[in-house]
């Protein structure tokens, strides 16, 4: 298969359990390149393990994971990855462009970084309005400027594929739609994954999501409905209302 | 006028201090000095990390299971006659061994990893006492668990020469990958570093800085030395090599000022060193407080 035909993410019957405690069963989909795809799902219903496992940062013990038709160990370099901010800790002394600078990292990269690699650095940070703060301490950043650091540190490894973990859980709306606009402007043809449980945000940016809740259900955006959410939250949601296109009457923030 | 009397006694006690350098008869007080300005470039780099990564009661774990490998030493010396094998090459061997377990420990196990590591941490001390209370003759384990000066010989400032410059040129070289394996470490492997191995070699880098001061300050009060000064640069760092360069400055500061201190006062060294810097943490601690207002 051609590296156009075939899927930049592929998962075949895929099954993860932590001890006896199961977390995903028979998971079967695939991503095209090119593709935006949103995760939905409750908490502990498997998305971030999900995202691991196409990180190769964990096995499954049943099925297989394919990132660009290889082993994810082969080819996660091609992956651009923002995990969410609650990982960091607050105290840890590091400036804006140390961050950055680790998304040109390849292998040990033994030494300090060169001039056109912190050129390059800083050139991504002030596409992201960031090159004032780019001495600054990383804690000392609101939450949507730490967002838009670890976004531009994910873009500066140039990837085929971005995945985000979360990238609207501490930043408002307009932040929110800031962040998207500068990754679609910076990655026009990159594949991109993300998790939310922002669904007016899900329903305004991408036309694809996948539901997981132990098991792994994909449909069109603009097919999800209150009885689909519902039924994959377990419970009746409370929404929010925003205006969008595609779920005037099912949209809005997730508060299930 | 305190702060005058206390100059005035500080004078008093560097200049004691000094003289006593000059005394040929007490040789172990230069080998102790050396140590202190030695020991402090690896011990205030390794800190530092140790700090930022949180992971003090591995640390603490390595530093007492030491304890094994200085009875066993002592054990074999007296019982097979094998003169060769210090308690400090005994130290050196259990720390390397007891930071490669409680790495794979903290790597794999999924559930209960504090219990595995306190397993880890208590085995090594109850390993030593057993072997110290069977070696031959008296042994008092006080000064390992809490330090000696008299302890200190011109084999350990080779060996702290050693370890010291293995560690410099280690984290020279590879800054950027343990920086980002203690910030990132998911994000550094997906970048190619191996995270899991620059997990272990920073564990074993804190058993080797562990090694070095078990004569100075001991087993027990180690960890204090590891983790305070870093704590302590890192209330003004605003970049990892600040909080490096700041832990040095400050452990070398807390050494020969407690070492001076504890010969001027005739009390042990450990001890005085360790309160040094816990009076300077809590003033910063306290003086943060004061001037954030809250």
């Amino acid at each position: 298969m051609t590296e156009a035909a075939q899927p930049v993410v592929c998962l075949k019957g895929v099954h993860f359990a932590y001890g006896s405690q199961v977390v995903l069963e028979d998971a079967d989909f695939d991503i095209h390149a090119g593709e935006s795809v949103c995760m939905v799902g409750p908490n502990g219903g498997g998305k971030s393990t999900l995202l691991k496992l196409i990180l190769g940062l964990i096995k499954p013990d049943g099925g297989e994971v394919l990132l660009f038709g290889e082993s994810p160990l082969k080819s996660r370099k091609r992956v651009g990855y923002v995990p969410q901010q609650v990982a960091f800790d607050p105290l840890f002394p590091i400036s804006v462009l140390e961050v950055c600078l680790m998304g040109s990292m390849r292998g040990w990269s033994l030494g300090w970084a060169g001039k056109a690699e912190r050129a390059a650095a800083l050139a991504m940070l002030e596409s992201m309005e960031l090159a004032d703060l780019a001495s600054a301490p990383f804690s000392s950043l609101s939450g949507g400027q730490r967002q838009a650091v670890l976004v531009a540190r994910a873009l500066l490894a140039n990837p085929d594929l971005l995945l985000l973990d979360e990238p609207t859980a501490h930043v408002d709306v307009a932040s929110a739609a800031l962040l998207m606009d500068g990754i679609r402007a910076l990655g026009a043809n990159m594949t991109v994954l993300m998790v939310s449980h922002d669904l007016s945000f899900v329903a305004r940016t991408v036309p694809k999501v996948v539901c997981v809740n132990r098991c792994v259900h994909v449909h069109p955006t603009a097919e999800l409905s209150s009885e689909v959410l519902n039924q994959l939250y377990g419970h009746e949601l409370r929404m929010v209302q925003h205006d969008h296109e595609h779920l005037d009457s099912h949209g809005g923030h997730c508060h299930g | 006028m305190i702060m005058n009397i206390w100059t005035v006694m500080e004078g008093i006690v560097m200049v004691e201090f000094i003289q006593a350098l000059k005394d040929p008869d007490l040789v172990f007080l230069r080998y102790a000095l050396i140590l202190c300005l030695v020991a402090s470039v690896p011990l205030g780099a390794v800190g530092t990390l140790v700090v930022a990564r949180r992971i003090s009661y591995l640390a603490a774990a390595i530093a007492h299971s030491a304890l094994g490998g200085i009875g066993v030493a002592l054990y074999l010396r007296e019982s097979m006659a094998w003169l060769w094998l210090s308690p400090m090459l005994g130290a050196l061997l259990s720390a390397l061994l007891s930071a490669a377990l409680v790495g794979w420990v903290s790597l794999r196990a999924r559930e209960r990893e504090d219990a595995a590591i306190g397993a880890i941490w208590v085995s090594g001390m109850a390993i030593g006492l057993l072997f110290l209370y069977n070696t031959t003759g008296y042994v008092d384990p006080m000064g390992y668990l809490f330090g000696d000066i008299l302890l200190v010989q011109a084999v350990d400032l080779q060996l702290a020469a050693v370890v010291g410059l293995v560690i410099t040129v280690t984290l020279l070289l590879a800054y950027r990958p343990v920086m980002a394996v203690c910030f990132d470490a998911e994000f550094a492997a997906i970048r190619g570093v191996r995270s899991q191995w620059v997990y272990l070699l920073l564990l074993q880098m804190t058993a080797l800085c562990v090694v070095l001061l078990v004569s100075l300050v001991g087993i027990v009060l180690v960890i204090a030395l590891l983790t305070l000064p870093p704590a302590i640069a890192s209330m003004r760092a605003r970049s990892l090599w600040q909080m490096v360069l700041g832990s040095i400055f400050l452990s070398a500061g807390f050494l020969v000022t407690g070492l001076a201190l504890s010969f001027s006062l005739d009390v042990p060294t450990g001890p005085v060193v360790i309160l040094l810097a816990v009076s300077l943490y809590l003033a910063c601690l306290t003086w943060g407080r004061f001037s954030s207002g809250r």
